[in-house]
């Protein structure tokens, strides 16, 4: 009889913590993507949305990445919520944190979702920046974009002409930048600091097209660039050192991708090892799609149902390549937070570095 | 040759297929209207129109934007004659002497001088960038920080040109432009300066607040404490203007050198990336008054002082366009939403646009030069209502400007730009009565950013002897030292003959 109730009294102390375990712990856009809310309150939630407008927020002016995929996006995600306008907001300022902040702040009732620089967010919480006044890891995360990819280019004339020239140069290489004190900067700096060739920083070009220009006419030897340093590699107008890319990227087959295996090769000690896997993790954050903390989970299930949705429709992908030839590399919003969480536990000496990186000079 | 030809008649045929025209018309007539309200640009209705953009074909796109953007530049230069208010920031130049004009009774001329001015600069904008097509790509690489640098030098020594009869004063006025363009992030490190720890001014002062404050703000305020209204011409009888619209045209024509200059420097200053219609203008302005045959009249109502104005900052948007055409590098903050729709209705900015896609580009050209001319014309029609406007009394005037002013400097969204704008426009008012020149200012603050970042920039490539390692740069310097000389030599023998001349 004892030992029977003794079972009993262990199991349910057992269940209980089990129970206590899952229940609690977890943020909130973790828990919606295991189970879905019941049926009746997400069509509860699909009412409230109809009829209303959407603010889709864009951190930066009009005319960039961001802007321009938002806008893509936006009438896919009316047709995936039918009777909702979903209207797009440029907020720039302060490096997209500024909008960032106001995210964090709003009201949680779906009515705005922004479309968020997970590289500059992740970086500025780990750099411990001041300016911030979010924790990523409670943001309501709806999808991935799409990762960030780079190239590293050189100038026709350069004397980098490949990895092996990159690495052990006839001299310092200079390095083409716009300004530092950015998630893009700190990126960025943190892998080449790992490669650890002479390196000269030229700062000070407002653009990255600009920065582009300084390697074309020679004042750089490289420079670690996005869509536009890729497009000048198509034209042949630059080469392409490395890249930097979950795939390979269009264009640029047989160019070392140090985001893949092809690292191996180049023997690096273990520490520069992890700083190149941190910079990978950073980098798939990419361009993402957020909501404000604490979302009704209904309703965020409704959102990130429009927003996967459109991301995976033929359609805007074709849209997307044909135009700009953006990848887009749906993830769902549950991953996203995942991987948000897994970045802010860095080791001690990786961070203390991207806190000098996050630093202005 | 032969297919440089054919680009060129296909690129205008595209013009005229239908429903393309409607895409230009509309745009100009949008752009026309945009330009008037102060402090709302380009830029924020090419971010209107994005949406609608997207599913367009490229003619038809091209036809709209550029329609739009090519005749903003054209209608600012109005408010600034008729209300002294500039509707772009450009046009603060051409206030200087438009409104003045507009004093002594002659706004339809000066409108009409701004209109054609426009026309002509836009066009002759328009044929530069043809005729620099085999070139351009030379033109972008020749071009770096260094040459930038020294551009940038000569538009500052221009500030004593705009300082009237105080050029020391002037100068003054400039360094605290320079001063002020230094709040706010360093454009190399990053690092914030002078905020006072306010997060708003972690991007610097606004240009529009900036202006509109000093120059629009600071008029309104001493007509509602003067009580009167801007044209002081004792006849105030309902009259058609139009013997002034047809003098505006024709003296245009007749300075056809001067137009054609101040084109030319709009132009170069268009093509060179971050520096703006602001000192496009300026530099025109300045430029005239040194050539004109009556530089005292300068300030007072001189047509020469709206024509030169005008020209370049049409022209410039010619310019803007190689940069973006040849390398897909934006000339300005509107040619980088311009470019971003480019790419996104598939038109790749590179060698393929000089070769392939020439057609397209010769489309671009056609739709800038058709839509200045198309714009002026419109708009001359309109002259001689809007001139009457002049002849408000205050108490109408001065609420309905000022709504209109807020309403553009409240387009970025932030409430302390209009802050700004009111604050300023104090310090406007305060300047106007001591008869502190203000344009000085303007021009400092603009071109104190460019002339940092290139500064460091052209350090950090070419280290401190750069001179020697870039033979354009080395020829501007030589220009900006000749220029200096020679004004600072002819200022001296102009004060010893007074001074003799007194004595005798």
């Amino acid at each position: 009889m004892k030992q029977y109730l003794l079972r009993r009294v262990v199991l349910t102390l057992v269940v209980g913590a089990f129970l206590l375990l899952a229940g609690g712990g977890n943020t909130v856009a973790a828990d919606q993507a295991t189970k879905a809310p019941d049926k009746a309150k997400i069509e509860a939630a699909r009412a409230f949305f109809k009829g209303r407008a959407i603010e889709f927020v864009v951190p930066y002016g009009p005319g960039g990445g961001y802007d321009a995929k938002a806008r893509m996006m936006q009438r896919f995600m009316e047709k995936f919520l039918p009777g909702v306008r979903v209207l797009v907001k440029n907020v720039p300022g302060a490096g997209s944190m500024f909008a960032t902040n106001q995210l964090y702040v709003a009201k949680p009732n779906g009515l705005t979702i922004a479309i968020l620089s997970g590289v500059g967010m992740a970086a500025n919480q780990i750099g411990g920046s001041r300016i911030i006044k979010f924790d990523v890891t409670k943001f309501t995360y709806l999808g991935r974009v799409s990762a960030e990819r780079r190239v590293l280019i050189a100038g026709l004339n350069s004397k980098v002409k490949d990895l092996e020239s990159l690495l052990k140069p006839s001299g310092t290489v200079k390095q083409g930048l716009t300004g530092p004190g950015s998630g893009a900067y700190a990126v960025s700096q943190i892998i080449l600091n790992a490669l650890a060739f002479p390196r000269e920083e030229v700062l000070g070009y407002q653009s990255s097209a600009e920065k582009e220009m300084g390697v074309i006419r020679g004042e750089t030897d490289i420079s670690l660039s996005t869509q536009g340093g890729m497009e000048l590699v198509r034209r042949k107008e630059v080469r392409a050192i490395f890249q930097l890319s979950p795939d390979t990227i269009e264009g640029l087959e047989g160019i070392p991708n140090l985001f893949s295996k092809d690292v191996a090769k180049l023997k690096l000690s273990e520490g520069q090892l992890r700083r190149i896997q941190f910079a990978s993790d950073l980098m798939a954050l990419g361009y993402i799609i957020g909501a404000p903390p604490q979302l009704p989970p209904e309703r965020a299930w409704v959102l990130e149902e429009a927003v996967q949705k459109t991301l995976r429709d033929p359609e805007f992908i074709a849209f997307a390549r044909k135009s700009v030839e953006y990848n887009i590399d749906p993830l769902t919003g549950k991953e996203i937070s995942e991987t948000m969480s897994r970045l802010i536990r860095v080791q001690p000496d990786v961070k203390t570095e991207m806190q000098q990186l996050m630093k202005a000079k | 040759m032969g297919e440089i030809l054919t680009a060129l008649f296909e690129g205008i045929r595209q013009i005229f297929v239908w429903p393309v025209p409607l895409a230009m018309v509309g745009g100009i007539v949008i752009g026309l209207v945009v330009g008037i309200l102060p402090g709302l640009g380009g830029i924020g209705t090419l971010a209107l129109f994005l949406p609608f953009v997207y599913k367009m074909d490229p003619p038809f796109a091209i036809a709209f934007l550029l329609g739009m953007h090519a005749v903003c530049c054209t209608s600012g230069g109005l408010t600034a004659v008729l209300f002294s208010i500039p509707g772009e920031s450009s046009s603060a130049a051409t206030l200087l002497d438009g409104f003045p004009m507009s004093q002594k009774g002659q706004g339809a001329k000066a409108c009409s001088i701004v209109l054609t001015a426009s026309m002509v600069g836009g066009v002759i904008g328009a044929l530069a960038l043809a005729l620099s097509i085999p070139v351009m790509r030379a033109i972008v690489k020749a071009f770096g920080p260094a040459e930038f640098l020294m551009l940038v030098t000569m538009g500052i020594t221009f500030v004593g040109a705009l300082s009237g009869k105080k050029p020391f004063i002037g100068i003054a006025c400039g360094g605290l432009g320079i001063l002020l363009s230094l709040i706010g992030d360093d454009p190399i490190t990053g690092t914030v300066r002078y905020t006072f720890d306010w997060v708003y001014l972690w991007d610097g002062l606004q240009l529009v607040p900036l202006t509109v404050g000093l120059f629009a703000i600071g008029e309104l305020l001493e007509y509602g404490i003067e009580r009167t209204s801007i044209s002081q011409e004792v006849d105030k009888k309902f009259k058609m203007r139009w013997d002034q619209v047809w003098e505006g045209i024709t003296y245009v024509f007749k300075h056809l050198g001067l137009t054609l200059r101040c084109s030319l420097i709009g132009m170069v200053i268009g093509a060179v990336p971050g520096i703006g219609a602001v000192v496009a203008a300026f530099i025109s302005y300045g430029h005239a008054k040194q050539t004109s045959r009556h530089p005292e009249e300068f300030g007072y109502g001189n047509p020469e002082g709206v024509l030169a104005p005008e020209a370049a900052d049409n022209a410039k948007e010619g310019g803007a366009l190689i940069p973006t055409i040849g390398f897909g590098i934006p000339g300005s903050a509107a040619m980088a939403l311009i470019l971003a729709v480019f790419m996104i209705i598939g038109i790749k900015p590179g060698p393929e646009m000089l070769t392939k896609d020439l057609s397209l580009t010769f489309t671009i050209v056609w739709t800038v030069a058709l839509a200045n001319v198309i714009g002026a014309i419109l708009a001359l029609t309109w002259v001689p209502f809007m001139a009457r406007v002049t002849n408000l009394r205050a108490g109408i005037l001065v609420p309905l400007v000022l709504i209109l002013s807020l309403l553009g400097v409240s387009s970025r969204g932030y409430p302390e730009d209009i802050l700004m704008a009111l604050f300023f426009g104090v310090v406007g008012y305060v300047m106007r009565l001591m008869d502190i020149p203000r344009a000085p200012i303007v021009l400092g603050f603009v071109l104190g950013r460019m002339f940092e970042i290139n500064l460091h920039l052209t350090l950090q490539i070419f280290g401190p002897g750069f001179l020697l390692k870039r033979p354009i740069a080395l020829v501007l310097a030589l220009i900006i030292i000749f220029t200096i000389a020679h004004e600072v030599r002819s200022r001296y023998r102009i004060e010893w003959r007074q001074r003799n001349g007194a004595a005798s």
